[in-house]
């Protein structure tokens, strides 16, 4: 039987919960002697994820290679009666088919989900030519600022500014970071792509450990969003799909 | 996620060709100029325009006022079965009997499901001819009984008509209740004494009424699971017969048109995301009592939305100047708010996520209606429901393209493509939305 034991602090637990949630109800967690992985793609194929974990990222792992389905919702349950800083214990039962995750005095048995039936991307191999580093908290500005007005937005990149553009029927928000406020910038040559608002915001709501992002894009194509999960014991990739405006 | 707007613009177009404006009621109703969807998004219901009294019911009142008055305080008739709950006041509110002016078998009158094929005159006189017995009560007194609280409920688990007796205060006025949610309603006179006489009871609602553990949710799909149909299941959801001992409450019949679809479709839902996906358009089409009826299905997941537009001259946009779109929609997982449409939202889903059971696929829906001035009078949700499921009888047409698809949508509506698709969320999102399989 693979086997599965590990101590993790809570808010760990939480951003790897809420990074998957933007796109799927259910994950199957991968389990290796190395850590944890979850790969997820929406529904409409849209958008992907794939998330790491190290194993230094918990408290204690031990792990063999197994596969565990998991209803989100159930996990967000146990998570809720955490404080900051506890720390959970999750122990398979792969007999029986439990996660027992345990938090204080308390645990709670949870049945796990087939993970045959939790569908696994393709992750495709996306190489977009133009990169920037930036904070966070600017990205999440532009994108409040566009929330009220349009239901996507356009990034773009030149050599020497990020823009996060969105447009209305009457109006417009843009966010110009010079490349002197940005920690890195690399475009040869200007890029520009537009992305359906939803995902590109729950997507960036849910980061909230890491300090900064790396945004990689090209022109009418696929957005790489790369973050670090658990202090730098982590990482995690999503991927989202362009939307393209014709003229008609 | 809700969106109204004008057609086709801001400004405001000449009158479509052959249809008269009526300068009348821009004067009487304020701001239905500057706002011509304001009625639509209203329906009575909210007094967008600020009167006390909705100016739209009232030209419909005196229409109601021609028809010639009953003068009687007795009345002995049968009931379909059929029982009005209302929303006026909630939570002391109107209860009553739906009572024919006829004896023997009169379910038809309170039957939709058995309306589609019939004349919108004939559908309109089984509802405007029932007379409403209407008496105060708290809704909580669902549970706690009284004389015609039990005789309420037992009409609402009744299976065949049954002979009533009803003594009125005073006689019956007439007075047609214009909604979306119920359909039209006639008289109706406080309630003084109701005697009913019911012979058969539904052995499937009996059963659902004696367990007093389950809760009103598991009720109402164990029903429809037994193949009750949505009327049935709503008129006993409404009467408070379904739930758990100490929750049972009368609701408005409004309320519990629309809760039931919700629910049901919600079940329904569950068991499609599971299916394998649809990989190619179909689309069926329908026309019925002035609406046109485009009902899509989109490759891939599960995700809906439906799209409504009135046509000058009819009754939610009576300006005659412009087309007023109202839409709603929702993703894979559904939607957590109200949708702004209303009832019809959910009757659609309900007729759509039984379809893709029948085919054992998930698929996007999109429903596109298209009212035009012959539909005199609004008809009630089950119009919605009954007739998206009659459309989805039919042998749909496999589309290739989304180019075919938008060919058949320009020859289908009178409103432009270009219209339709500038509302529409999920046919804009086909359009424009690229896929990550796109880059494999």
């Amino acid at each position: 039987m693979p086997m599965f034991r590990a101590r993790v602090r809570m808010e760990i637990l939480r951003e790897l919960v809420g990074v998957v949630s933007t796109l799927v109800p259910e994950m199957k967690l991968m389990v290796s002697k190395e850590g944890v992985e979850v790969k997820a793609v929406d529904p409409s194929h849209v958008a992907m994820l794939v998330a790491k974990l190290k194993k230094d990222a918990f408290e204690e792992f031990q792990g063999d290679a197994t596969e565990i389905g998991l209803d989100l919702e159930k996990v967000r349950e146990v998570l809720a009666l955490a404080r900051p800083g506890d720390v959970l214990d999750l122990t398979y039962d792969a007999g029986k088919g439990k996660l027992v995750v345990s938090v204080g005095k308390l645990s709670r048995v949870m049945s796990v989900v087939d993970p045959a039936g939790i569908s696994q991307p393709k992750v495709p191999s996306v190489n977009p030519t133009a990169k920037v580093v930036l904070k966070i908290d600017e990205l999440r500005q532009g994108i409040r600022g566009s929330e009220s007005i349009s239901d996507h937005v356009t990034l773009s990149l030149d050599q020497d500014t990020f823009t996060l553009h969105s447009e209305g029927e009457n109006d417009q928000v843009n966010l110009k970071i010079g490349k002197e406020a940005l920690t890195l910038l690399d475009a040869k040559e200007p890029v520009k792509s537009m992305y359906p608002l939803d995902f590109f915001s729950n997507m960036v709501k849910s980061i909230t450990s890491a300090d900064e992002v790396t945004m990689a894009l090209g022109t009418q194509y696929p957005l790489k969003l790369d973050f670090t999960l658990a202090g730098g014991r982590g990482d995690a990739q999503f991927l989202l799909a362009p939307r393209v405006e014709d003229t008609d | 996620m809700s969106e109204a707007s004008l057609v086709p613009g801001r400004k405001a177009l000449p009158p479509l060709p052959g249809v008269a404006p009526d300068p009348s009621l821009i004067w009487t109703i304020p701001g239905l100029r500057e706002d011509p969807t304001m009625c639509l998004r209203c329906r009575s219901a909210q007094l967008l325009c600020g009167k006390p009294v909705c100016p739209l019911l009232i030209r419909y009142n005196a229409l109601g006022k021609t028809l010639p008055m009953l003068g009687q305080k007795d009345w002995d008739g049968s009931t379909p079965p059929g029982i009005f709950v209302g929303r006026i006041g909630y939570p002391y509110v109107n209860v009553g009997p739906l009572l024919a002016p006829e004896h023997g078998d009169t379910l038809l009158y309170d039957t939709p499901e058995s309306w589609v094929g019939r004349p919108l005159q004939e559908i309109v006189g089984y509802r405007s001819s029932l007379v409403r017995g209407v008496a105060p009560v708290k809704v909580t007194e669902a549970e706690s009984g009284g004389k015609l609280v039990e005789e309420l409920q037992l009409v609402s688990i009744a299976e065949e008509s049954a002979e009533t007796e009803a003594h009125f205060r005073r006689p019956p006025r007439i007075r047609l209740e214009l909604s979306d949610e119920a359909p039209p309603f006639g008289a109706s006179a406080p309630l003084e004494d109701f005697e009913v006489e019911v012979r058969k009871v539904d052995a499937r609602l009996e059963k659902a009424t004696g367990d007093l553990h389950a809760t009103a949710r598991v009720g109402v799909t164990e029903l429809y699971d037994k193949d009750v149909s949505v009327t049935r299941i709503q008129r006993a959801f409404s009467a408070g017969v379904l739930g758990r001992r100490g929750h049972r409450k009368f609701v408005p019949t409004r309320w519990s048109i629309t809760a039931v679809d919700d629910l049901l479709s919600k079940e329904n839902l569950e068991r499609v995301r599971q299916l394998p996906e649809l990989s190619e358009f179909q689309l069926y089409t329908m026309k019925a009592l002035g609406d046109r009826w485009f009902l899509l299905l989109l490759p891939g997941y599960w995700r809906y939305e439906s799209i409504e537009a009135w046509y000058p001259g009819t009754l939610w946009n009576p300006t005659g100047e412009q087309v007023a779109m109202l839409g709603d929609w929702e993703g894979n997982q559904g939607r957590t708010t109200y949708a702004g449409m209303g009832g019809c939202y959910y009757a659609a889903r309900l007729a759509a996520s039984e379809h893709l059971e029948r085919i054992q696929r998930q698929a996007g829906v999109v429903v596109l209606r298209e009212t035009h001035p012959d539909q005199v009078m609004p008809l009630g949700v089950w119009n919605v429901r009954e007739h998206v499921r009659a459309g989805l009888q039919g042998t749909p047409e496999k589309l290739a393209t989304f180019e075919d698809v938008f060919r058949r949508i320009s020859c289908f509506f009178e409103i432009p493509v270009g219209r339709w698709l500038r509302q529409s969320h999920w046919l804009r999102d086909w359009k424009h939305q690229r896929r990550l399989d796109d880059f494999v």
